[in-house]
């Protein structure tokens, strides 16, 4: 026998509305609601999270992903709509041309050889310009740096003329032409890297202005303490500046070597004004750029034109293939790079803000 | 001792598990569906299975939530006692899902026919199709609330399983896509759900809305007199 069957029927309908009361005001209490608003809340903030995560790769990735793709399809395949990213015929005709046509390998070292010494001078020179205008203060010095900064926002289209004409009669101060049966000599024309090796160490290389604005920032955060320290010691600016502050700026300096690097990597502009890249003398970027503009009568001009049909090399579509495929493999040494050096680049990044 | 060691494994339980649904299963089947299998070509087993599908649905609830809550491992005798205990409130609760679905189907019908005549029908066919959704979102919760909350009325279980339905509106969606995918499976593979096809999706929603029910249920479980 329960209670409920001694219980008359409005007592049992009383009963069962507490019951629900209770039960409903459970599921009204404000604090169950605030946490599950915050669980609700920190779910949808991790799911949006997800969503713009996926996106951005999904935008990073997939051109890689076509860019790939596009490389390993066979040109007799560039006309089939029924293809869009994975190819039907795999092949590695496209690189067999690309690495023929660009002379990849010779390039490969040529860029990197160019990108690796302008890396060098950039860091020397934006080094030292950006510890002395954090520390070795002069009258103007303010107004120099302001200077450089200058160089920062005005597009190098705007000295883009006056440079090209001075590299082609470089003197200085009459002294190269006095040397030189008058005449000044022509640091710009095929083969002469060594414009961009002057440049980097003159601190007008590659958005050096920034280098050297990223350099000050971090010396002017050294405590003078250690500078101070130094010189008791008996140590010059040369020697503080060597021994004391290069050593602590390791950050700041893989950050400027990186971007340094890749950017002299994928330079197109200054190397095409200064014409450096020659058949004897090829770079990457420039190489791409020839072969894309010439592929019909390169390859007429090779062996290679046996290994795709006469329509299909005339076709613009070709054109943007052999293209692809030789950006494909521009990027390529970069990519493995990235893998190695991938928590550096991330750190830099993080520590100064820009990007690449 | 191997013996003992084998029953401790993981892989006993989840066979015994496997075994318990099976049984379920086939106790559900046998009860509801028997009938309507032997007479396929009558329609009176029809009746047989309408006045008993939904009270064992309730009853294999509660059976799989008394296993979880760890107070009763055995199937047949709280299956039965707990078909007996819910029957009269399920077999009401059959009726009104059953009206209320002949009533939604038909003016989805009606509107659906008509849509283009006027922007009432148009209005109303929209108006319905809310209202199923309504109407899946309490039924999805129903055996749950009833297996969870004992000694409401009719209407006050409608109610609550309302508010639980759009508390958690995404566990009730997953709710609803486990049982629309079970519902598919046994469309296309019938022998799946003569198996594991209902006691399986009952066992999942159980496990899925265990904690949200178990805390509310346990503050506000019947004295036992």
């Amino acid at each position: 026998m329960t209670r409920n069957n001694t219980l008359t029927k409005e007592q049992k309908k009383a009963l069962r509305k507490e019951r629900y009361d209770a039960i409903m005001a459970d599921l009204r209490n404000p604090v169950k609601k605030a946490v599950r608003g915050r669980k609700i809340a920190g779910k949808a903030s991790s799911l949006l999270r997800t969503i713009v995560f996926i996106g951005l790769s999904f935008v990073i990735l997939f051109p890689i992903f076509q860019q790939l793709m596009l490389a390993f399809r066979h040109p007799n395949d560039i006309n089939n709509p029924l293809i869009v990213w994975i190819p039907e015929h795999w092949s590695l005709v496209n690189f067999t041309i690309a690495i023929q046509l660009t002379q990849y390998w010779k390039s490969l070292l040529n860029t990197f050889r160019v990108s690796l010494i302008t890396t060098v001078f950039q860091l020397a020179s934006t080094a030292l310009a950006g510890y002395a205008f954090a520390r070795l203060k002069f009258k103007g010095s303010n107004i120099l740096f302001w200077m450089v900064m200058l160089t920062l926002i005005i597009p190098p289209q705007v000295t883009a003329a006056s440079r090209a004409l001075y590299f082609s009669n470089f003197d200085i101060f009459g002294l190269i032409s006095l040397f030189n049966n008058g005449e000044a000599i022509a640091l710009r024309g095929p083969g002469k890297d060594y414009i961009f090796y002057i440049m980097a160490a003159t601190g007008q290389g590659i958005r050096a202005s920034l280098f050297i604005f990223l350099f000050r920032q971090f010396f002017r955060g050294v405590p003078v303490e250690l500078e101070e320290s130094a010189q008791i010691d008996g140590a010059g600016i040369l020697r503080t500046f060597w021994s004391v502050m290069l050593p602590n700026a390791r950050g700041v300096i893989t950050t400027v070597a990186l971007f340094a690097f890749v950017w002299q990597w994928n330079d197109v502009y200054y190397t095409s004004m200064f014409a450096v890249s020659s058949s004897e003398f090829p770079l990457l970027t420039m190489q791409i750029i020839n072969t894309a503009e010439w592929l019909g009568n390169l390859l007429l001009r090779s062996d290679l034109k046996y290994l795709v049909s006469a329509d299909v090399r005339g076709s613009s579509m070709f054109t943007s293939l052999i293209a692809n495929t030789e950006a494909f493999l521009m990027m390529l040494p970069l990519l493995i790079a990235y893998m190695f050096v991938q928590k550096l680049f991330v750190e830099g990044i993080e520590r100064t803000g820009i990007v690449g | 001792m191997r013996k003992d060691s084998f029953m401790k494994s993981g892989i006993y339980r989840i066979l015994d598990y496997v075994a318990r649904l099976v049984i379920l299963n086939v106790l559900v089947l046998i009860i509801s569906f028997s009938l309507l299998i032997v007479f396929s070509d009558q329609w009176w087993p029809l009746i047989i299975t309408g006045l008993t599908f939904f009270p064992s649905i309730v009853s294999m609830f509660k059976v799989i939530k008394d296993y979880e809550d760890g107070k009763n491992p055995s199937i047949f005798k709280p299956f039965f006692v707990n078909f007996g205990k819910y029957y009269v409130k399920s077999i009401i609760l059959t009726v009104i899902i059953l009206a209320s679905a002949f009533l939604l189907v038909n003016s989805l019908t009606v509107f659906a026919s008509n849509y283009n005549e006027s922007v009432a029908n148009i209005i109303g066919y929209y108006l319905t199709i809310s209202v199923i959704i309504v109407a899946v979102f309490v039924l999805i919760q129903l055996p749950l609330v009833i297996v969870n909350f004992e000694g409401l009325s009719i209407i006050q279980y409608l109610k609550l399983s309302a508010v639980m339905g759009f508390k958690d509106i995404v566990l009730s969606f997953l709710t609803i896509v486990i049982v629309g995918a079970f519902l598919i499976t046994a469309l296309v593979y019938p022998i799946v759900a003569g198996v594991i096809g209902i006691s399986l999706p009952v066992y999942l929603i159980t496990k899925m809305t265990y904690k949200r029910y178990s805390l509310l249920s346990d503050k506000h479980a019947l004295e036992e007199e």
